[in-house]
């Protein structure tokens, strides 16, 4: 047996895909030297090479992607002191003997070819290779540093699990799993990204989910053809329906339990390797006016809360719109002392009302994005400056009027009550094309555009669901958890549209005193 | 695609803000005082000056409001003239007075009417009103302690006696035209008037001592004959002319009692039923009005541990309210004109009747109709103490 030549070998380097392999050899060091070769001799590979029971043998990882306990004590341990039992086995039989007794992790596989040893090798499992087989075991080995399970950033709550998603697409599972202990919690595992070869898990509860909208997300799914997947924004982008839109139409979460709760309503998420946010489809409307405590606090509490954001919503949306309507082009309806008033605050600002609220609107704008990606050290910094800046000092020297100061603390305090960060974005979009064209038109051109924003709203869809469901179409059943939430023993049922299965979840009746009361 | 958004933005663009204002740049009028002069139109209006009514600026020692004053052959003519002395486009929407000069009103107001009510941007909530003995122009010219726009003053003096005095009516520009246009009722305004030194009044001067030189009062009602102002009920009669009209919301009555005591009673609410019947071309028209009162003063030697002393009150009362509508019925029928509408109950109850007989004439015919009234008052609340203190007194001195 001779070495490849390094020609050949360059040959072969350049040519090993998924599409065109080259099964391992039977010489060890061949092997090795290729697998180096085609990690281009990282510092990372490590590459241990020793005795068993005087065959040539080595155990391949990537430093720092494998759980060093594992790989230290239960393998190189077990392999170079526990190996007397194979001096009987015949050459043939020697994988399946060290598969069979010598191996202590829970998952292992035989690999034949280089390429996916590499894969193996760079998920993080350890690759043993023995002389004279023409096949490997790759050994379940992956560990490695990760953030541990912290407490939510974005989506907080007073009353309620506080554990959020990881970027650990295992613990994101099990965080799942742990809240849904049904067999037909079912996962299916796909690998996107040539380059990096995410995990991305997709999860769903069979016989409630509908299977048009799993099949749909398959074929999906499988038609990305992109080189890296880093977040779980890629997959959203690649899979929403519709692109061109303000609106989300795929919902994200950190909480497990708001992705579980979706899950039990038929809905299916998205797990993406290296993100904390699951992806849940199909999204409608009113999911992203909804939080997961609406459903922890009683039932009159979080009707309360969702009417108060639904008024957030329209108050963000058109708050600056309806000032600048208002005083440019409808005067004679605002109630007189009002009109004196906002009238004496305008005397003497040198900007139009359209000028005036831009310029405090953008401010605003600029004054939030610097907070976001302000070090937190100097965080208080802006908000001193933004404190004076947009109130105090813009109003006495003139600039702008103190109402205008008051519509827009208003427009921004709303669009922080969204328990959803993309809706808010959409409003903020929205918002300044409301104020244009309440600058052109007045309240006509606010109604006309209400009017295009509502047909538009209706014409999305999320994987086929109408985005608007169960508003239009109107389904009365899902009434009980859009704008009020009913007692939980009120809703019986699931979403109509998302599952048709299945559609009973509850079959509690109203709690009431022993002996009706008496 | 692109051709749908060239023409959202060519829209935008070229609309070029049809029609928009800028708060900065209009003259929010309050008022519109109606004079007579010399032939012809003599029109006040009063704008207001926001920096004088801001909150918290400094204030340059301005007045609130200020008046311009033109004179016109026409109503129209004469706003439109006032762009020439004032500085920025005259907002007319939130007018909130209209005040014809009493001179103004007995020649005839009815062609400053079509104005009002066919200019778009009028809003038509406005109250009309007369200057009662002098000239809309000194009226609006009184600087008006506490409510810096004397205006704004009028409007919710009018507004808050109606509803806590009763002597005065809020009359609205379409129910004014109605009554003028009306065969069956003829139109009413309340009046307005100075008391005091109109000269020295019309200076900041007057808001600068706790008492102002001259204030303005909202009192009196004028009674017109089709357009024109032909006289004046004083403040009993225009509380009786509520009453009729069924337009009382609260007031306060005085009773005289023995020796010259008197009960103070709060009407705290009343409703007033009109019918009519005709017989033999006799016309009878029946006025009840049914009234709820508490005791607002006792200064009188009563005490009501007794309730047969309260229904003697009662049945008092209601013989004074009596009174009190017959007053103003009769001067209406010296003035030859029905301010009640009575008419209108017969055109709506007797249309035929009506048609063919009293349309024509109705002012003749309302003077020998025969109207009987029947008033009724109930006491409900005493107040927080029983027996006047009067009474206590009384009974200590006899001791």
């Amino acid at each position: 047996m001779r070495l490849r030549s390094r020609k050949q070998e360059k040959h072969i380097i350049e040519n090993i895909s998924d599409d065109h392999d080259v099964n391992l050899s039977e010489v060890l060091a061949e092997n090795i030297e290729l697998t180096s070769q085609m990690l281009g001799h990282s510092e990372d590979l490590v590459i241990r090479q020793f005795q068993l029971n005087d065959i040539k043998a080595a155990l391949m990882y990537i430093d720092g992607l494998i759980n060093q306990q594992t790989v230290y004590i239960d393998l190189l341990h077990e392999l170079m002191l526990d190996s007397s039992e194979l001096k009987r086995t015949n050459n043939k039989a020697i994988l399946p003997a060290i598969k069979a007794n010598l191996l202590s992790v829970g998952s292992v596989t035989e690999v034949n070819t280089i390429a996916s040893m590499l894969k193996a090798l760079l998920s993080g499992d350890s690759i043993l290779l023995v002389e004279q087989q023409i096949s490997g075991l790759a050994l379940n080995t992956k560990g490695g540093e990760s953030r541990g399970i912290e407490s939510v950033t974005t989506q907080e709550v007073v009353r309620g699990p506080k554990e959020a998603f990881t970027e650990r697409v295992a613990t994101n599972v099990s965080l799942i799993r742990r809240r849904i202990k049904d067999p037909n919690l079912w996962m299916k595992k796909y690998c996107i990204g040539e380059k990096t070869q995410t995990d991305v898990i997709v999860t769903y509860l069979n016989g409630v989910a509908n299977d048009d909208i799993v099949q749909e997300l398959d074929k999906r799914l499988n038609d990305i053809k992109i080189d890296a997947i880093l977040e779980g924004g890629y997959i959203e982008e690649l899979v929403q329906d519709d692109t061109y839109t303000p609106f989300p139409t795929v919902y994200n979460s950190e909480r497990p339990d708001a992705i579980s709760a979706g899950i039990l309503e038929g809905k299916i998420a998205i797990i993406v390797d290296g993100t904390p946010f699951v992806l849940l489809i199909p999204a409608l409307f009113v999911d992203f006016l909804q939080s997961s405590e609406d459903y922890y606090q009683r039932s009159d509490i979080a009707t309360l809360l969702r009417l108060l954001r639904t008024l957030a919503f329209f108050l963000a949306l058109l708050t600056p719109s309806l000032y600048i309507a208002l005083t440019i082009f409808h005067q004679e309806m605002v109630p007189t002392t009002l009109l004196i008033s906002l009238t004496a605050q305008r005397e003497g600002i040198p900007f139009p009302a359209l000028v005036e609220a831009l310029l405090m609107e953008v401010t605003f704008e600029l004054l939030r994005e610097a907070g976001i990606r302000l070090p937190s050290t100097v965080g208080s910094a802006i908000s001193i400056v933004g404190a004076l800046v947009l109130g105090q000092a813009a109003v006495d020297a003139g600039i702008v009027s103190a109402t205008m100061v008051i519509v827009v603390s208003l427009t921004a305090i709303c669009s922080f009550i969204f328990p959803s960060y993309n809706l808010a974005i959409s409003v903020r979009i929205l918002r300044f094309g409301f104020m244009f064209l309440a600058a052109s038109f007045g309240l006509y051109g606010i109604f006309t555009g209400m009017v295009f924003m509502v047909l538009h709203l209706n014409s999305l869809r999320s994987f086929g669901i109408p985005y608007l469901t169960p508003l239009a179409p109107f389904v009365w059943q899902g009434q009980k958890d859009v704008f009020v939430r009913a007692p939980l023993w009120k809703k019986r049922e699931r979403p109509h549209l998302i599952s048709q299965k299945n559609i009973v979840k509850n079959r509690t009746h109203a709690p009431e005193p022993p002996n009706g009361g008496r | 695609m692109r051709i749908f958004l060239i023409s959202i933005i060519t829209v935008l663009l070229l609309s070029g803000c049809w029609s928009a204002v800028e708060l900065s740049d209009m003259m929010l009028a309050t008022a519109i005082g109606i004079d007579y002069h010399d032939g012809k139109f003599q029109v006040t209006l009063q704008v207001i000056n926001p920096s004088e009514i801001a909150a918290n600026q400094d204030k340059a020692n301005r007045t609130s409001v200020t008046n311009y004053t033109v004179e016109a052959d026409t109503f129209f003519e004469a706003i439109r003239r006032l762009t020439a002395t004032s500085p920025r486009k005259l907002f007319l929407s939130h007018i909130r007075v209209v005040i014809y000069g009493e001179g103004m009103a007995r020649r005839g107001i009815a062609d400053t009417l079509d104005f009002l009510m066919r200019d778009h941007e009028f809003r038509s909530d406005f109250v009309m009103t007369i200057a009662k003995d002098t000239t809309a122009k000194k009226v609006l010219g009184i600087v008006s302690p506490l409510e810096n726009i004397s205006a704004e003053k009028i409007y919710t003096s009018i507004e808050s006696s109606e509803k806590f005095w009763a002597p005065t009516k809020e009359v609205k520009l379409d129910e004014l035209v109605n009554a003028i246009l009306s065969d069956g009722k003829q139109a009413v305004m309340t009046g307005v008037f100075i008391r005091g030194d109109a000269e020295k009044g019309s200076t900041l001067a007057n808001v600068e001592t706790q008492d102002p030189y001259a204030t303005i009062f909202v009192e009196h009602i004028g009674v017109f004959n089709e357009d024109k102002l032909i006289g004046w009920l004083n403040e009993d009669q225009s509380k009786g002319f509520n009453y009729i009209t069924d337009n009382i919301a609260s007031t306060v009555g005085r009773l005289i009692w023995q020796d010259g005591r008197y009960i103070v009673l709060e009407t705290t609410s009343s409703s007033t039923d009109r019918s009519v019947v005709i017989k033999d071309d006799e016309i009878t028209i029946t006025v009840s009005v049914e009234s709820t009162a508490n005791f607002g003063e006792v200064n009188a030697d009563v005490t009501f541990q007794d309730q047969a002393v309260i229904q003697e009150i009662e049945r008092y009362a209601a013989e004074r309210l009596n009174e009190l509508l017959a007053r103003s019925i009769a001067v209406a029928k010296e003035f030859e004109t029905d301010i009640f509408g009575f008419g209108e109950l017969i055109r709506r109850d007797y249309p035929h009747e009506w048609e063919a007989k009293y349309k024509e004439n109705w002012d003749e015919y309302f003077l020998t109709t025969n109207i009987k009234i029947d008033s009724s008052v109930r006491i409900e609340h005493g107040g927080m103490i029983t027996n006047p203190l009067y009474d206590e007194l009384i009974h200590k001195q006899r001791e």
